[in-house]
């Protein structure tokens, strides 16, 4: 029976104050949780899917467009360009590798990339079954196109036009599956990859006429460039040199990506602030209750004292009540957050977007028991203080 | 075991509360402090128990000049060698009988001895209750396990403080008995504060302390 085991059995004696403290702090936790959570998430999901690309080349518009649709495929691309351009960058001696896509149909909400297999090398994909395309009209499966498809090697599917389901079908040209993917994590996963000729031959038709052959090959074009620099030079001139020399346009992820974040920062912060006002007002509940338990109990107090408890043992045990609360609050909070996560988690999946792992614990989110601990010592300061200060002997005689 | 010397105790820029030349308790015999209401019973009680200090003179209980000692000394030599007794027999409601024993044990800085606060609670013959808490006792089973608290640390002096007032004449022998019988069993020494003439007929000893000293003339 220490003074832990005390201070637990006059939470106990009223359940229902201490349920509000512990939710209060739970949900002030929770929330300010629920964005560190997924912004990490979100944040870890987009330098996967950035990694090893120094810039984003496409056609003009919006950068942050081109970027969410080159790197991300969260957004439709802003244009394309022409082959001849893509080829000519290609051999500028800035860059040590050029990956082409070219996005202009989906398959049930997801992206047919035409591409190469360096597209794969590029996010470390492996095959789980099958092979890669040799031959246009033979499309790869990322893992979750797979999963949710329900297809596989040696099944056949038609693409259409655009992003939406529903929209005009390519009904005469037939893909064939020839390998699926494993699970990347990265938007590899989301993906129907195939090589650069089927996209082209899927809108071309075949033509026989070998004039027209020519004029059409001459103007083909090529969606977004991947592009990875031979020297961290590049990143000073080559930029620009697109941006002001061509008829492109280039953008850096890791910029772009701060720029977004920026901007979707914003949002993150009025939930933290939201967070912080629950956390608030936990604090203002939990000092209620402890300022009044302390006039409540001091006759409890004073007993404590004649049974030669020293005043900092009474500060300490109201402390204790305190900082229980706290922790309980915050692990229940931590809990919350991951739940929310997982809802919202649970949403972009059916939405296709990115995927954020709901219940990765790491061991820095016990840094949100901070805010909670932190907030009960507050709440505990001036009662604790009190207490310890209190005059037992008046207390005693006044009840005598 | 307690032994008074020109005791002086006054809130200050007030008059003397308490003044009290000389006064001394042998072990393990029983004195009751009488007087009219006022009169400094309970001061008298808490500079005993150490709650209080003297605005002179001393204070000495079991040898010790509690003057002396560092507040939390202080405390700990309270909640280890003197028990004490309230109006009330206040326990701690959160608590169980057994509970209330253990957290004595606990706060005086001895080991937690479930036994020894068994054996307690059966000298005061509540054992049967020892998982109740206060509100589902009696309150002569309270009054039991207030005082099987004040003497489960083994104290050498027991403070009661108007332990029978508002009890009928029942209640009062009975209580009386209570506190008799566990100090003489335990081989503690019995302080009582009171107004209570009927208790004169048990504790032959008083300390008889008069109504509000008069300021002396400088």
């Amino acid at each position: 029976m220490n003074l832990f085991q005390l201070a637990w059995s006059y939470l106990r004696a009223r359940p229902l104050g201490t349920l509000l403290n512990v939710l209060l702090l739970a949900l002030g936790v929770g929330t300010i949780g629920f964005v560190l959570i997924v912004n990490g998430q979100i944040g870890e999901s987009l330098n996967r899917d950035a990694q090893g690309i120094d810039l984003v080349v496409g056609a003009k518009g919006s950068p942050i467009q081109l970027m969410l649709a080159g790197i991300f495929h969260l957004d439709v691309p802003t244009g394309n360009i022409p082959l001849k351009s893509a080829q000519e960058l290609a051999k500028n001696p800035l860059i040590r590798r050029v990956v082409p896509l070219s996005i202009a149909d989906s398959f049930r909400g997801f992206w047919i990339v035409g591409t190469t297999p360096e597209y794969i090398d590029l996010y470390h994909g492996t095959l789980a079954s099958g092979r890669v395309w040799n031959d246009r009209m033979q499309a790869v499966f990322g893992a979750t196109v797979a999963a949710h498809t329900k297809l596989g090697v040696g099944d056949r599917f038609v693409g259409s036009h655009g992003l939406a389901e529903g929209g005009p079908v390519h009904g005469d040209s037939v893909y064939t599956v020839v390998g699926v993917l494993k699970p990347t994590g990265t938007v590899l996963d989301r993906l129907v990859l195939v090589n650069t000729e089927s996209v082209w031959f899927v809108h071309e038709g075949n033509i026989t006429d070998p004039e027209e052959k020519e004029v059409i090959e001459a103007e083909r074009q090529v969606t977004v460039l991947l592009v990875q620099y031979a020297t961290p030079l590049a990143a000073v001139t080559l930029p620009r040199k697109i941006n002001a020399e061509t008829n492109m346009q280039a953008a850096s992820p890791a910029y772009e990506t701060a720029r977004l974040f920026k901007m979707i920062g914003v949002g993150a912060d009025v939930i933290r602030a939201f967070g912080g006002v629950v956390l608030a007002t936990a604090a203002l509940s939990l000092f209620i209750a402890l300022y009044h338990a302390l006039n409540e109990r001091a006759y409890d107090i004073a007993v404590l004292r004649t049974l030669g408890a020293r005043p900092a043992s009474i500060a300490l045990m109201l402390l204790l009540e305190a900082l229980i609360l706290a922790v309980l609050g915050g692990v229940l909070g931590l809990l919350l957050a991951h739940g929310l996560a997982a809802v919202l988690a649970w949403w972009m999946v059916r939405q296709e977007s990115i995927p954020i792992n709901a219940w990765a614990f790491s061991g820095e989110e016990l840094w949100l028991l901070v805010p909670s601990l932190f907030t009960a010592l507050l709440a505990a300061l001036l009662p604790s203080w009190r207490a310890a200060q209190a005059n037992i002997s008046a207390t005693l005689a006044r009840r005598a | 075991m307690i032994r008074l010397e020109h005791l002086r105790f006054g809130y200050s820029g007030g008059d003397d509360v308490l003044r009290l030349d000389e006064f001394a308790l042998d072990p393990e015999s029983n004195v009751l402090v009488v007087g009219p209401s006022g009169c400094g019973k309970t001061t008298l009680l808490h500079l005993i128990a150490g709650l209080l200090l003297p605005t002179s003179g001393s204070v000495v209980v079991d040898g010790q000049d509690l003057s002396a000692l560092s507040p939390p000394a202080r405390d700990r030599f309270r909640g280890r060698r003197i028990g004490i007794v309230l109006q009330q027999f206040h326990l701690l409601p959160t608590l169980t009988a057994m509970q209330n024993l253990l957290v004595a044990q606990s706060i005086a800085g001895l080991a937690v001895d479930r036994a020894a606060a068994h054996v307690m609670l059966t000298a005061l013959g509540v054992d049967d209750r020892v998982d109740a808490y206060p509100h589902q006792l009696s309150v002569g089973q309270q009054q039991r396990v207030a005082i099987a608290r004040a003497l489960v640390n083994r104290p050498r002096l027991l403070l009661a403080d108007e332990p029978t007032s508002n009890l009928d004449d029942e209640a009062c022998a009975s209580v009386a008995d209570l506190l008799l019988t566990a100090t003489r069993q335990h081989a503690v020494s019995l302080v009582i504060a009171t107004h209570d003439t009927r208790l004169k007929t048990k504790i032959p000893r008083q300390l008889a302390l008069p109504r509000r000293p008069v300021a002396v003339a400088a």
